[in-house]
């Protein structure tokens, strides 16, 4: 074992500078989380609007207007579920033909996911005749 | 004059009386660590907005397939990409009316070009097909 030859420390005036970097390292650190949350949650409002987009369009294509089948719900739902979405509510007007879907896409960190665990948006889409 | 010799003996060197440059010796080690935290956050910052714009072209891609423009459909890709770097897959290359499309976008990230390193990120969407 050796000893420590060494003078004593006298003072700890460069502590408080360590104590502020740290400071500011936390401070990064939370704003790196918090950034990832942001882009997060801008990454599931973007595939909700493309599965919204496209269960809408297809909602709207099954008009048989539009010489489609004529199950609006159906296909909405299933093209939302192709984009990684989930079909909330379906909208249909008769006439003149607009249909309107709410469409949900889940988050993926799990900081967020316990906060908002989905995100939702709506889109529209029209026969004209 | 000499500090500290020794009666007899060999000089040497003065204990350490103050700490006077400890503050700039702890700032010149925690500071790279601080920058490369700042470099992450800049970063970071970058890539989400990549990623949201890999969703975006993958949807602009598929989009144009599901109106029938298949040929037009890697121009407005790369146009919606603002010279970023993609590589898109139709999927079936030449789908028909009633059919369902999905474009499968890579985009190469610039968010760690500067640091060398080669990022992809994926986006996905899917449409189908509207009547000709």
């Amino acid at each position: 074992m050796t000893s420590c030859g060494g003078a004593a420390r006298q003072g700890d005036s460069g502590g408080v500078a360590l104590l502020t970097v740290l400071g500011g390292m936390i401070v990064l650190v939370l704003a790196l989380l918090m950034l990832s949350a942001a882009l997060d949650l801008a990454h599931a409002h973007a595939r909700a609007s493309t599965a919204a987009d496209a269960a809408a369009l297809a909602a709207a294509g099954t008009s048989p207007l539009a010489g489609g089948s004529g199950n609006p719900g159906e296909a909405a739902a299933e093209l939302a579920y192709r984009n990684d979405a989930q079909l909330e509510h379906l909208d249909v007007q008769r006439w003149p033909l607009r249909v309107t879907v709410r469409v949900s896409a889940a988050t993926r960190m799990p900081l967020v996911a316990g906060l908002v665990p989905r995100v939702g948006t709506e889109a529209a889409a029209a026969v004209i005749p | 004059m000499v500090l500290g010799a020794r009666q007899g003996g060999a000089p040497q060197r003065a204990p350490l009386r103050s700490e006077t440059g400890s503050q700039s010796i702890e700032l010149l080690l925690v500071l790279p660590v601080v920058t490369l935290l700042l470099v992450l956050v800049a970063c970071a910052g970058l890539l989400g907005a990549d990623l949201v714009a890999a969703q975006a072209v993958a949807r602009e891609a598929a989009r144009s397939a599901a109106v029938g423009d298949v040929d037009a459909a890697h121009s407005v890709a790369t146009a919606a990409a603002d010279r970023r770097t993609i590589e898109l897959e139709l999927v079936p290359g030449r789908p028909s009316a009633g059919e369902v499309v999905t474009a499968s976008v890579r985009l190469r990230s610039r968010a760690f070009e500067a640091l060398g390193a080669d990022v992809w990120l994926p986006g996905q969407a899917t449409m189908r097909v509207e009547g000709r």
